[in-house]
């Protein structure tokens, strides 16, 4: 993070003496002083600590001084019993830690990190929806931000007054987004649902309207979250473009996303939060496979469907499951176009009567869209027999998965009676490799397929296929 | 494209200012407005009789007031005034106030949505809800006006003051939906309380009594209750009467001061925090 560069522009009020001191020193420096900052967004350690439900209720008041009686009684009784006095364990959740981002103009970031690492109160902290405990954030331009669906949206009014509204919070004169209405209706889709209440929207209206406002009311500084986890996929496609466009007119803009791909092709730069603290700040494609590498312990076994509920008549029980690569190494995540091999260790209650096991996983992504199902009954590998524990493996050669998160569902059946059955049983990571051979990798589609292309000409239909065969030995 | 970049912003963990800022509302003022009339609207919106309401409540009270404590009671306006009107000269400031406090209690919390994803200075919030009050109040006023001119009551120099007596009855709804509506974030039991709170400002001001009620040395102290001031300065405006205690005027519009100084200290204090106690 370069925060030490000398000729900072600050804006006047906010001068500290520092500044005031670099400014006067070099007089070159000043003019740089006038002209409007090279930065979109300046943020010097920032903590934000939510304070436990209730906590603040009890701040001042005498109620504050009832719970201190009650501790202190509490802890009479246990010195009298002679028991160690509780302390009380620390107050508040810090869900940002010293945060320093400098953010320059026209820069597209992309904030990355697991659930719960601050992004979200990082783009509220910008926004002022919430305030900072500590810290300092300056901002060089108009915000327009988009929290989550349909959001700042008031459900009891129509879209047209929501996209009056959202423009008027922004700073916009009636006027003004008179001139850019027509291009928000248009945009977002909505037809003549925009004279009707968004609370009869549906989830994709009002994040199309969203999408619109914040987007169309050109505002310097967009803030984005998670707006491509929403929507159809002409919707998420129809974002992308916008964005990429924004890039080029020179917006600055925050995304924050779990499409970790969408990072890597469309920002500049991508920042990674780890339980409030900035853990990774540069090219994208560095963030992102570092946090993909992170995201799971190295090669340890994991608990299968911890916390999730468990069906089935507990025949045949998978415990654990991990990864192996080619040469039957444990690894913490599996690579796009390498041999991926999935473990389970198994449990049999009684091997000598179960036969005829079957075993399904279906893989998701991470919206939970079922991509692919493997399984021993359609491909007839059904075991027959059964040890009292052991180890299954699936192997899948040249994993046809894009990097990214996955999870899985997983099914067992022994002799057609389903014995164990978890809904979201496991997750796992595909790291970044190289499917093709050609050090490219494709981003947006989450299959890779074998593909060979050909060039012909135009010529009836029984050549064709001749044509497509030569190609194809010349090429191999 | 970076045109309007001069206002820049700049965001610390110090506490903002506490003071009212009148800039920031005025460059707002076409957000309050159009939240203003949307608020109308919507109050008004699947009834059936709509905006009457605000002419039907002050004249249901003022009737239910007469029977039972002008016919029944046997109170009377302590001099000439007949007491209807006595009552409504009342009633109006009265229910404009109650109005006020009642939906400033929920003017933060049901926006609950906006707060959490956008923002704009809070102190909007109840500052919408007492101009749109406001509209009930102005219905209400104009009604009370016609019925001053039918009932040919006396007209003197007194009116001069009504514009000061009607900006004590604005700032008094203001400061107390203000101040009730971040009370209300931080302590719901405000919105338990509120109604027989409102109750006793109405039994506690001099609504369906004149003021001579209570003997004159006490009168000072009575003025805690910025209503009792308020009310009886506005209808003092129209009937110009020896009774209208000019202590309880003066030491009511001290209060009246008061609760908007503090009303809006404390808003600005807790403003910051809003979004995270809701």
């Amino acid at each position: 993070m370069s925060n030490d560069i000398p000729n900072t522009p600050v804006l006047s009020e906010a001068k500290t003496s520092e500044d005031i001191e670099q400014t006067t020193v070099d007089s070159s420096e000043v003019l740089q002083v006038e002209d409007d900052s090279e930065y979109a967004i300046r943020i010097k350690g920032l903590n934000k600590c939510f304070e436990p439900y209730g906590y603040q209720q009890f701040r001042h008041v005498p109620m504050r001084l009832y719970r201190n009686s009650k501790t202190l009684w509490r802890n009479l009784k246990l010195r009298l019993q002679g028991k160690p006095v509780v302390k009380p364990g620390p107050r508040g959740f810090w869900a940002t830690k010293d945060i320093n981002l400098d953010i320059k103009k026209g820069e597209v970031v992309g904030i990355i990190g697991r659930n719960g690492s601050g992004k979200t109160t990082l783009l509220k902290l910008i926004t002022q929806v919430t305030h900072p405990t500590s810290g300092r954030i300056e901002i060089y331009g108009r915000i327009s931000a988009l929290l989550g669906v349909g959001t700042g949206f008031h459900p009891m009014f129509t879209g047209r007054q929501n996209v009056y509204m959202g423009g008027m919070i922004l700073g916009l004169s009636r006027d003004e987004i008179d001139k850019r209405f027509d291009e928000i209706v248009e945009f977002s889709e909505i037809g003549e649902f925009i004279d009707k209440r968004v609370k009869h929207y549906s989830t994709g209206m009002r994040s199309r309207l969203g999408f619109a406002v914040a987007v169309q009311l050109e505002a310097e500084i967009l803030l984005l979250d998670e707006v491509l986890a929403v929507g159809d996929a002409g919707f998420q496609r129809k974002c992308l473009t916008e964005i990429r466009k924004m890039r080029e007119s020179g917006r600055t803009i925050l995304l924050v996303s779990h499409n970790t791909n969408a990072v890597k092709t469309y920002c500049d730069r991508a920042v990674l939060l780890e339980e409030g603290e900035v853990v990774r700040d540069g090219a994208p494609a560095d963030v992102v496979s570092f946090y993909l590498a992170n995201m799971f312990e190295d090669g340890k076994a994991k608990a299968l469907g911890a916390g999730q509920e468990r069906m089935g008549n507990g025949a045949v029980i998978i415990d654990n499951y991990w990864f192996e690569d080619e040469l039957g190494r444990k690894v913490a995540s599996p690579v796009c176009g390498e041999t991926m091999t999935l473990c389970f260790e198994y449990v049999c209650a009684s091997p000598d009567s179960t036969t005829d096991v079957e075993i399904g996983i279906a893989i998701k992504d991470e919206g939970g869209k079922y991509l692919s199902r493997i399984s021993t009954e359609k491909t007839g590998y059904g075991f027959k027999k059964m040890q009292e524990n052991g180890v299954m493996r699936v192997t899948i050669p040249r994993l046809p998965l894009i990097p990214g998160i996955y999870g899985f569902d997983y099914r067992m059946t022994a002799e057609g009676d389903e014995a164990d059955y978890i809904v979201d049983a496991g997750e796992f990571t595909v790291a970044e490799g190289d499917f093709f051979g050609t050090g490219m990798c494709e981003n947006h589609s989450p299959i890779l397929l074998d593909q060979v292309w050909t060039l012909g000409d135009l010529r009836e239909d029984d050549n064709e296929t001749e044509v497509a065969e030569d190609d194809q030995q010349s090429a191999a | 494209m970076y045109d309007h970049i001069k206002p820049h912003e700049v965001i610390t963990a110090d506490r903002s200012s506490i003071w009212l800022n009148l800039y920031q509302m005025w460059k707002q003022r076409d957000l309050i407005r159009m939240l203003t009339m949307r608020s109308i609207r919507g109050r008004y919106q699947q009834s059936l009789l709509g905006i009457f309401w605000a002419l039907i409540t002050p004249v249901c009270y003022m009737v239910i007031l007469n029977v039972f404590f002008g016919l029944l009671g046997g109170f009377s306006s302590g001099d000439e005034t007949p007491y209807s009107i006595f009552l409504l000269a009342a009633i109006v400031p009265y229910q404009f106030f109650a109005k006020c406090l009642g939906d400033g209690a929920g003017a933060v919390l049901s926006n609950e949505a906006l707060i959490g994803k956008v923002y704009f200075p809070r102190i909007i919030f109840p500052i919408v809800t007492t101009l749109s009050a406001s509209v009930d109040f102005i219905i209400a006023f104009l009604f009370f006006c016609v019925c001053f001119v039918v009932l040919k009551q006396p007209i003197d120099m007194h009116l001069l003051v009504l514009p000061v007596a009607i900006l004590g009855v604005a700032i008094l709804g203001a400061a107390s939906a203000v101040f009730v509506s971040a009370l209300t974030v931080k302590y719901r039991d405000v919105r338990y309380a509120l109604p027989t709170i409102t109750q006793l400002m109405f039994f506690g001001s001099p609504v369906w009594y004149p003021s001579t009620i209570v003997p004159e040395k006490y009168h000072i102290l009575w003025g805690i209750n910025p209503l009792a001031g308020v009310i009886e300065g506005f209808r003092w405006c129209f009937f110009g009467t020896e009774t209208a205690s000019v202590k309880l005027i003066i030491s009511s519009t001290v209060t009246t001061i008061f609760v908007g100084i503090f009303g809006i200290i404390y808003f600005n204090k807790i403003q910051r925090e809003l979004s995270d106690m809701i």
